[in-house]
């Protein structure tokens, strides 16, 4: 598995003064599944249609797999799209839709017949190929577009937003069905959306977009548990940041004092700090614990919502200037008596797993 | 309020349509003059028209000039319909305007000005002088009508194709086209019609070999003549007509 | 896009061709032969002043433009006020089956405007409809000869021509107001006339000026309805220069007025623009 089977290098797009894409760089590894993931804007989606040479960057170069394509029109690149609004094409048959990239490749009618067939199994529906679009759903309108584009067997498979006009139960069924295909095949998908927790179910690697810039490129699991930035933090999964000064620095950790919390000893996570630098700690509402001893912190409950699995309780103490979520496994809530209510609760913080952030940025 | 508007539609309705009806009417009338009592049916201007030799070559120019234009006015309005929907480019929006503009002149300015420009260079004056005077004013309305067209179509589609290794040309047969459909036989009929009906350029630019409505002017002087003008105008309404209501039912029609 | 960034500028060039640019040399011809002479069957280039000076002179053409202004200006007006009821009818009375009706209601817009004047002719004709129904009915005894043949025809002519084409563009702009906003005028203790004359009215003017130049311009230049139904009294400036390409055989003044028409009618739906956008201002 080579790292660079797609590179960009310095990839810049702007449209007059506008800047969509800013600087980027990017290695996306053979056979893996790869998602940019951002808010709508972020500059994600013309990043793709330039990897699918639907746009052209104005400055920069892409290879893919040892191939410089930077100037090589969308027809001819070894990558193929699955559109947002699907672009099933409207005047041809289910079959003719899956079949349509294969004119080029000068079939006989009955191979042309066996591939369409071979690939709308894959998509699981078979026997529709002589049904018009129209008569489909959204789900198997998806369905048709990924056959679509597979069919002429890319080297890349670009996705955009492809699940985000279906409802929620269909788009998890989706995302599962899509991670398979992926395997089956073993084509590089890239795929774009906004969803989160899309992006960390899927992916093999997730790169974090805002303003046009890559924040973040690393595993789900590490864009989870150790985001670089206050943005990345927020926009991956829900994230308490409380601010604070650092005392003191030592080998391996970082001692921080903050408000409410008073003096607390972080791992720096191999980051220098020094004393007196404005950070913020960063932790998720689900690395806090019920304290039984002295050692808690008893904050106010404000609100509670209820998830099934979880309860999620909004919590006030003296010098935070915002809330704080706590979630705690119902089971465990339940066995301190406080699923039902009650205005305090005691926390503990977990410094193991906190990540300490510059303020700024 | 609305009582008193839906009884003034009527009355509308009643007057817009009358002037055709009357036409209609008359040309079932077995008298040279035109006045009431109606008499007899009789379908004898239609066979006089039949067998009016002046009248079928008149016919026949006018075909080849509505053909023509149609096809050259919707082919060009085509192209410019995709320039100003598929592109974002400098001057779009004046292009956009502009093509407008020959609609927003009196037609005797442009057709004085034609036939000027045809008798000074010594081009003379033919079939093709007419077509391009009309191409003037179909263009236009063609460029109207595709353009709504291309709106309504997503240019998703049109990228799909060139990303399943269709280049341009292909991708235009392949998807533009065959989508574009609905608009482009809607602009076909439309700019047919008006060019087959339009007396005032044709009049100027058209000389001794003179479209329908040029032959029906020049009988009108004489009354005796007036019959069979109208049976040649109730075909004339009746067909033009029919092809206005496909084009706009075209035109309405989704992408 | 991935094609070349001069295409759109390819794509458009036969259009433009057939239009913008035939129009502009039609201009150049134009001030060409303005300045010209007409010397019996042939033009004298050299450049003269005599037509433009004529045209901008002669007191026959000054009434033939201010007749030409004052007949189309009416038609306008009457064509505007004829269908702003049924462009309103259509955007918010009726519900169901909208576009066939406005299919209907502008049908005769596309149909041959020759045969539609034509068709006058059966109706105010010495013997045409309205005379003999009324000899028929023994309310006249003597065909009433001034029912056709004068500018008054001429005005009933042109606006049962052009009154449909406003009909489209006034529907338009009616249909895209925001329906919460006339609801809301009327919450506001507006009197259904208020909100009309405060809220829909101003709100659809775009679609009156559109309608105003679409029927202004053509009648303001039309020659066929004059020709047919004016008679000697209901001629109007198209006629005039018609003439000088045929039988006056004098394009040099014809071309001078071609442009002083033109100019005088553009000049006139700018002024109208301006106007109504004032009124409605003093309105609110």
């Amino acid at each position: 598995m080579t790292d660079d089977f797609i590179s960009l290098r310095s990839i810049r797009k702007t449209y007059g003064p506008v800047i969509a894409v800013d600087n980027v760089d990017l290695d996306i590894a053979k056979g893996s599944f790869f998602s940019l993931l951002g808010p709508s804007g972020c500059g994600k989606t013309t990043l793709l249609t330039m990897l699918g040479g639907l746009d052209r960057p104005t400055s920069g170069r892409i290879m893919i797999d040892g191939v410089d394509v930077t100037s090589v029109p969308s027809y001819r690149r070894p990558t193929n799209m699955v559109f947002q609004s699907y672009a099933i094409f409207p005047h041809l048959s289910v079959a003719d839709n899956v079949g349509y990239g294969l004119r080029r490749q000068k079939l006989t009618r009955a191979e042309w017949q066996r591939r369409v067939d071979a690939m709308l199994e894959l998509v699981h529906l078979e026997g529709y190929g002589d049904r018009s679009p129209s008569q489909l759903s959204g789900g198997q309108m998806q369905r048709i577009a990924l056959a679509r584009a597979l069919i002429v067997q890319p080297k890349v498979l670009l996705l955009d937003e492809p699940l985000s006009a279906l409802d929620k139960r269909l788009r998890q069924s989706m995302q599962i069905e899509l991670r398979a295909i992926q395997r089956e095949v073993g084509i590089t998908f890239v795929f774009v959306t906004h969803d989160q927790e899309e992006a960390l179910t899927l992916s093999d690697k997730i790169a974090v977009m805002s303003k046009g810039k890559v924040l973040q490129c690393c595993p789900p699991t590490d864009l989870y548990d150790l985001p670089v930035s206050r943005e990345v933090a927020e926009f991956v999964g829900e994230m308490n940041l409380i601010p604070g000064i650092v005392e003191a620095q030592e080998p391996g950790f970082v001692s921080i004092a903050m408000p409410c919390f008073g003096d607390l000893k972080f791992p720096s996570g191999g980051r220098r700090f020094a004393k007196g630098d404005k950070v913020l700690v960063a932790i998720r509402p689900e690395n806090f614990s019920i304290a039984t001893d002295s050692n808690g912190l008893s904050l106010k409950i404000i609100n509670r919502a209820y998830f099934g699995t979880h309860l999620h309780f909004m919590m006030t103490g003296d010098g935070l200037e915002t809330p704080l979520t706590v979630s705690v496994p119902s089971a465990v809530a339940r066995a301190h008596g406080k699923a039902v209510d009650s205005d305090q609760m005691t926390v503990q913080l977990v410094p193991e797993s906190a990540v300490i952030l510059p303020q700024m940025g | 309020m609305r009582k008193v508007r839906l009884f003034y539609a009527m009355i509308y309705f009643i007057v817009l349509y009358l002037p055709i009806v009357l036409i209609i009417a008359f040309s079932f009338n077995d008298s040279v003059y035109i006045a009431f009592p109606l008499k007899a049916f009789t379908l004898r201007w239609y066979h006089a028209a039949m067998e009016n030799q002046q009248l079928l070559s008149a016919f026949s120019n006018s075909m080849i000039i509505a053909v023509t234009t149609a096809i050259l006015a919707t082919f060009s309005g085509m192209l410019a319909a995709m320039a100003t929907t598929r592109y974002r480019f400098r001057g779009r929006s004046l292009a956009t305007v502009s093509l407008f503009v020959p609609l927003a002149l009196p037609t005797v300015v442009t057709g004085v000005a034609l036939l000027s420009i045809f008798m000074m260079t010594g081009l003379g004056l033919s079939l093709a002088t007419v077509i391009l005077g009309h191409l003037m004013i179909c263009t236009p309305f063609s460029y109207g009508v595709l353009v709504s067209r291309f709106d309504g179509l997503s240019p998703d589609f049109e990228r799909a194709s060139m990303d399943l290794g269709e280049p341009p040309l292909a991708t235009f047969f392949r998807v533009t086209l065959p989508l574009a459909m609905p608009g482009i036989v809607s602009s076909l009929l439309l700019t047919f019609t008006i060019s087959f009906d339009e007396f005032i350029l044709a009049f100027f630019l058209s000389s001794n070999s003179p479209t329908l409505p040029v032959f029906m002017w020049s009988q009108m002087r004489f009354p005796d003549r007036l019959p069979l003008v109208l049976a040649l105008a109730s075909v004339v309404i009746i067909v033009s007509s029919i092809l206005i209501v496909i084009s706009q039912r075209l035109r309405s029609k989704q992408a | 896009m991935s094609r070349r960034s001069n295409s759109p500028y390819f794509l458009l060039t036969p259009a433009m061709l057939t239009t913008v640019a035939t129009l502009a040399i039609c201009m150049v011809v134009l001030m060409v032969l303005a300045v010209a002479r007409q010397s019996y069957l042939d033009i004298d280039l050299t450049f003269s002043t005599h037509n433009v000076e004529l045209a901008l002179t002669s007191p026959l053409i000054l009434k033939l433009m201010v007749k030409s202004a004052l007949i189309s200006f009416g038609v306008t007006l009457l064509s505007l006020v004829l269908a702003y009821p049924i462009a309103y009818l259509l955007a918010f009375d009726l519900t169901r089956n909208k576009l066939l009706w406005l299919m209907l209601f502008t049908l005769p817009c596309w149909i041959s405007y020759l045969l539609r004047v034509l068709s006058w002719k059966l109706i105010l004709g010495y013997q045409g409809m309205i005379n003999t129904s009324l000899m028929g009915l023994g309310i006249i005894d003597q065909p009433i000869e001034a029912l056709l043949y004068n500018s008054t025809s001429v005005v009933i002519a042109l606006t049962h021509a052009w009154a449909p084409f406003a009909i489209l563009p006034i529907y338009v702009s009616l249909e895209k107001i925001d329906r919460s906003l006339i609801r809301a005028s009327g919450d506001l203790s507006d009197t259904p006339m208020q909100t009309f004359f405060r809220v829909i009215l101003p709100l659809s003017l775009p679609g009156v000026t559109a309608a105003f130049v679409l029927v202004f311009i053509p009648t303001f230049g039309d020659y066929v309805t004059p020709h047919l139904l004016g008679g000697p009294t209901g001629v109007m400036i198209g006629n005039f220069i018609a003439m000088q390409f045929g039988a006056s055989n004098n394009w040099p003044l014809g071309a001078a007025v071609a442009l002083l028409a033109m100019l005088v009618a553009t000049l006139l739906v700018c002024i109208f623009i301006a106007g109504s956008r004032h009124a409605i201002k003093a309105i609110r």
